[in-house]
């Protein structure tokens, strides 16, 4: 029995090495989409002081310390030393991938979390490491894979099936699959406020208000700061009931969400909506074009702007809003077709920059940018790519940043 | 009394028993007491069906997951129209489905008989339907739509028809496009009523078949098919038509186009054409009113298209939702028309309130029909007062488009409960999650008409069910609330004609609607649920052309018939002309 068992433990006491270290890195990495991986479960963190260091942990941790006080480049030498020291670490090697990110090299960065996940090929956590970074590089497909593949390796692990279902939820057409993998995340870890958060915005979605009213007020409860889950909670109050009370409830933890973000595109237009719905037009046109300026592209940001002003009174303002929302909408449904077919056939240079073109009309240019990219990274050599790259770049010098 | 009559009183009786008990258990709210009208309370009560299918001799049934393939033609569904075919005044019931039309003969008391030689003899893959007197000849005439198909009867009377699509001006094949939805109205204001049908989509040589997952194939969705484009055929007499779809102004709809409904969204008292287009932003085509002037010879208004400007192209958040069914109502008797339009599952149903000067706001969320309808796929939907207390309540045919919806998408189901949403009369709807004896049921609902099929008072629904027999609802809910109903006859086109009731502070109007819902054609007799309201000062009818008749002491609870050339005056009896007093 004992011979039998040996392996098993071996490879046991391995893959928590493995997870562990890998949680380590995580938790240093910056703020931004790898926050929310700070808060595993402490019983985890708990072993950490029971484990033997790793070869060139010292340097490691030195050099992640020095990188997140200013000095990344110095952080960067202290933890290439440690993984000279341990080559096929994952840990180090994300811990490269963040510094490189910071130093405002994207490649490298991918380089580093691709040598992690070749060098602990069945991690669920380098995956999902990697599928953050692809996400943080405006690469949404294939950091969709990563999660897929940590979910697949790690099913009941909390924090893979929330990266999965949190990416998934903003997919288009797969609200259903997110809500599945959050409800697994939301079981694994009742605890997990992000979980609960995003799990109230999927139920949001499939108008299961009291269930994400339930979710979205134990997120609220445990981070009042959080604009994201005070303004869905608003929407979910102003979808739900009608009396008076729950109406204000709903416009006070809208006003806070717009406070905690105040380019929370959704929190301004679920106000501006609730200040329509109550006949308050001139609120709603503060609100509504706040919530415009935060988001060029909210379809009903701007047609409920255009309400709005007419109902003040206001023809011009009304129909400048009106002719925005018809070109965003107008345009809606050739750019759905065009990203359906680009999912089938992900390499056709003419359908990239087709929704490249559709993108630039709805004035998109981040999302016009990617696809412009896409198309000449596909085929460098292709004249009509080439031009159209290098008219965006004229037109657009700094890029697809609003 | 008969066995029927005294099971169904006995269900009555234990359904009101039970209902309030069964709501309570079930965790929802029963109606709120209505906001009195005027000076007349009106007497709330519980909405009860009662499905009569089994007895009531229709063996019409559907059966669209057998079909090879199962694409998203076969599980788009197939017409219901409410027709008088003969002279009894009962509205007759005619089925379509994939290869047949079938007449059913209302012989009363919810008892019906299959019409061997209706005459409805032509074979397609029929969708939708339209009921309109094309002729003004005092019968009933029938324009079926299809997958490369349409087709005229004419209505002979005695429960038969003859087809005269050959001659019509409308093509037998549809030009080979696909035909959903159809509605009746008088565009040009030459009393004949013009037909309008929507295309959905353009299979081409696809068989609609997709595999959304590896080894699941089953219905694509509209967005993987170029759209077709519906037309207008404007009514020459003499069963001819013309397509006047271009020089109308309706060569550009967003097409994908389920449901169609015309209404006066504006309350000119001009046609307005309102197109629940699936995955595009609904179609709102306003006449040109009072500067369309009808000259000599054939002549067109030109329609434009302001549903973006109106409020009512998209769902709640601003985004083109997935149109299905479609119906205009009156929310809150404020005299205004109303829209509402079924959508896609996790889409709300969308209420959008008319407001005056032709804007409508969304009130999806804020009237309580946008939560409970989230869950499930709707399209046939009709306004229609089931309780007799002067508001009009909702009925909605829910049903997945996906016959492997359940392997597709977790928590989804092909078979889906209708839904009855009751008028609170404060602008809100209350779900009435229990309405008779297992009612509501599950169903794959599509289409749905709406009329009294046995003349009780009170309003009955026909659903369909892409995977059995019809559900046959017979309305046996209890409460002392009156009624009155007006059936409109003469030369004059009815459809669209507006009826005003009144007596002392309780004032409604409703208009002449069979069109609307989802691939069906109600019956087009104009009812009115009263409450109280025992005695009615006067009506008013105005017609499409503008043409008005008014009747002074109207008594409640009777059908009357309305001719359009009868003069003003004061009521004289049922079914006959006003003794013209009335200064009218």
């Amino acid at each position: 029995m004992g011979t039998r068992l040996a392996p098993v433990v071996r490879r046991g006491a391995l893959g928590a090495l493995v997870l562990l270290g890998s949680l380590c890195a995580i938790r240093l990495f910056p703020a931004s989409r790898l926050a929310l991986l700070e808060q595993t479960p402490s019983s985890w963190l708990s072993l950490d002081a029971a484990l033997p260091p790793h070869d060139g942990r010292p340097e490691f941790i030195l050099g992640m310390r020095q990188a997140r006080h200013g000095h990344p480049s110095a952080g960067l030498q202290q933890v290439q030393v440690a993984l000279r020291k341990s080559p096929r670490s994952a840990e180090y090697l994300l811990g490269v991938a963040e510094i490189r990110m910071n130093l405002g090299d994207p490649d490298g960065a991918l380089e580093a979390a691709r040598s992690a996940v070749a060098a602990t090929p069945g991690d669920a956590m380098a995956h999902r490491v990697m599928g953050e970074m692809l996400l943080d590089l405006d690469q949404p497909d294939p950091a969709l894979r990563e999660f897929e593949a940590a979910v697949r390796m790690g099913p009941n692990d909390a924090m893979n099936q929330l990266a999965l279902g949190r990416r998934l939820l903003v997919e288009r057409g797969r609200v259903a699959d997110a809500r599945v993998a959050l409800e697994r995340a939301v079981s694994l870890a009742p605890s997990l406020v992000e979980a609960r958060r995003e799990l109230g915005l999927a139920l949001l979605k499939y108008g299961e208000f009291e269930r994400a009213e339930t979710h979205l007020r134990s997120a609220v409860g445990a981070d009042g700061t959080d604009a994201h889950a005070l303004a869905a909670l608003g929407a979910v109050l102003r979808r739900r009931v009608r009396s008076a009370v729950a109406r204000s409830e709903a416009h006070e933890l809208l006003e806070r969400a717009t406070r905690a973000d105040l380019s929370d595109a959704t929190a301004l237009h679920e106000l501006g909506m609730l200040h329509l719905d109550e006949g308050r037009c001139s609120e709603a046109r503060t609100a509504l074009e706040r919530a415009v300026v935060a988001d060029p592209t909210s379809q009903g940001a701007w047609l409920h702007l255009s309400q709005a002003c007419a109902r003040l009174g206001l023809p011009g303002p009304a129909e400048r809003a009106r002719a925005r929302f018809r070109i965003l909408a107008e345009s809606q449904a050739a750019l759905s077709t065009a990203l359906s077919r680009i999912d089938r056939n992900p390499s056709s240079v003419s359908l990239h920059l087709e929704v490249a073109r559709i993108y630039l009309r709805r004035s998109d240019y981040q999302q016009a940018e990617h696809h412009l990219g896409a198309a000449v990274e596909l085929e460098p050599g292709n004249p009509v790519a080439k031009a159209a790259w290098s008219e965006y770049r004229r037109s657009h010098p700094n890029g697809g940043a609003r | 009394m008969s066995t029927i009559r005294r099971r169904a009183e006995f269900l009555t009786r234990l359904g009101r028993l039970l209902a309030p008990l069964v709501l309570f258990l079930a965790g929802c709210g029963g109606p709120q007491p209505n906001t009195p009208i005027g000076t007349a309370a009106v007497t709330a009560g519980f909405i009860v069906f009662e499905d009569v299918q089994p007895q009531s001799g229709i063996g019409f049934r559907l059966k669209a997951s057998m079909s090879r393939p199962c694409g998203v033609l076969q599980t788009s569904g197939h017409p219901i129209a409410m027709i008088q075919a003969d002279e009894d005044r009962l509205p007759d019931l005619v089925f379509g489905g994939s290869d047949r039309v079938e007449l059913y003969r209302n012989l009363g008391g919810f008892r019906f008989q299959r019409v061997a030689e209706s005459g409805l003899d032509r074979r397609a893959f029929w969708q939708g339907c339209a009921v309109a007197d094309v002729d003004s000849d005092g019968r009933e005439d029938l324009f079926l739509s299809g997958y490369r198909a349409a087709a005229l009867y004419r209505g002979l009377g005695g429960d038969r028809f003859q087809e005269v699509t050959a001659s019509s001006g409308v093509p037998p094949d549809a030009g080979g496009a696909w035909l959903t939805s159809a509605g009746f109205a008088d565009v040009n204001g030459d009393q004949r009523p013009d037909l309008y049908v929507g295309g959905y989509l353009r299979l081409g040589h696809r068989d609609g078949v997709c595999e959304p997952l590896p080894g699941i194939r089953t219905a694509c969705g509209p967005m993987d098919f170029e759209a077709e484009r519906g037309h207008l055929f404007l009514n020459d007499g003499l069963y001819r038509f013309s397509d006047v779809t271009r020089p109308a102004g309706l060569w550009e709809t967003h097409g994908r186009t389920l449901g169609v409904a015309w209404g006066d969204a504006n309350g000119d008292g001009y046609p307005d054409l309102y197109l629940a287009n699936d995955r595009m932003p609904g179609d709102l085509y306003l006449h040109p009113g009072a500067r369309f002037r009808r000259k000599e010879g054939p002549s067109v208004p030109r329609f434009t298209n302001r549903a973006v400007e109106s409020g009512v192209a998209v769902g709640p958040d601003g985004y083109a939702h997935a149109g299905m069914g479609v119906d205009w109502g009156d929310l809150g008797n404020t005299g205004r028309a109303d829209l509402v339009v079924t959508t896609y599952q996790r889409e709300a149903t969308a209420l959008y309130r008319s407001e005056p000067g032709g804007l409508f706001t969304d009130a999806s969320f804020a009237s309580g029909l946008g939560g409970p309808t989230m869950p499930f796929v709707g399209y046939g939907v009709r306004w229609a007062d089931l309780d007799n207390d002067g508001f009009s309540d909702i009925l909605i045919a829910n049903g997945h488009p996906l016959h492997l919806a359940e392997q597709v998408e977790p928590g989804a189901s092909y078979a889906q409960p209708f839904q009855l949403f009751q008028n609170r009369g404060d602008e809100t709807f209350a779900e009435q999650r229990v309405c008779g004896s297992s009612l509501p049921r599950s169903l794959v609902g599509r289409a749905l008409a709406t009329g009294d099929l046995d003349g009780d008072g009170k309003i009955d629904a026909v659903m369909s069910d892409l995977e059995g027999p019809p559900l046959i609802l017979r309305n046996v809910s209890e409460h002392n609330n009156h009624w009155v109903r007006f059936r409109l006859t003469g030369p004059r086109c009815p459809i669209g004609t507006k009826i005003t009731v009144q007596t002392g502070s309780f004032r409604a109007v409703r208009t002449c609607n069979p069109g609307g819902s989802y691939l069906s054609s109600s019956d087009p007799g104009i009812h009115f649920g009263l409450g109280a309201v025992s005695r009615l000062e006067a009506i008013e009818a105005v017609w499409p052309d503008g043409h008005r008749l008014r009747i002074r002491e109207v008594p409640v609870d009777q059908e009357f018939v309305l001719d359009s050339r009868w003069p003003s005056g004061s009521y004289q009896g049922p079914n006959q002309p006003p003794a013209p007093s009335f200064g009218g």
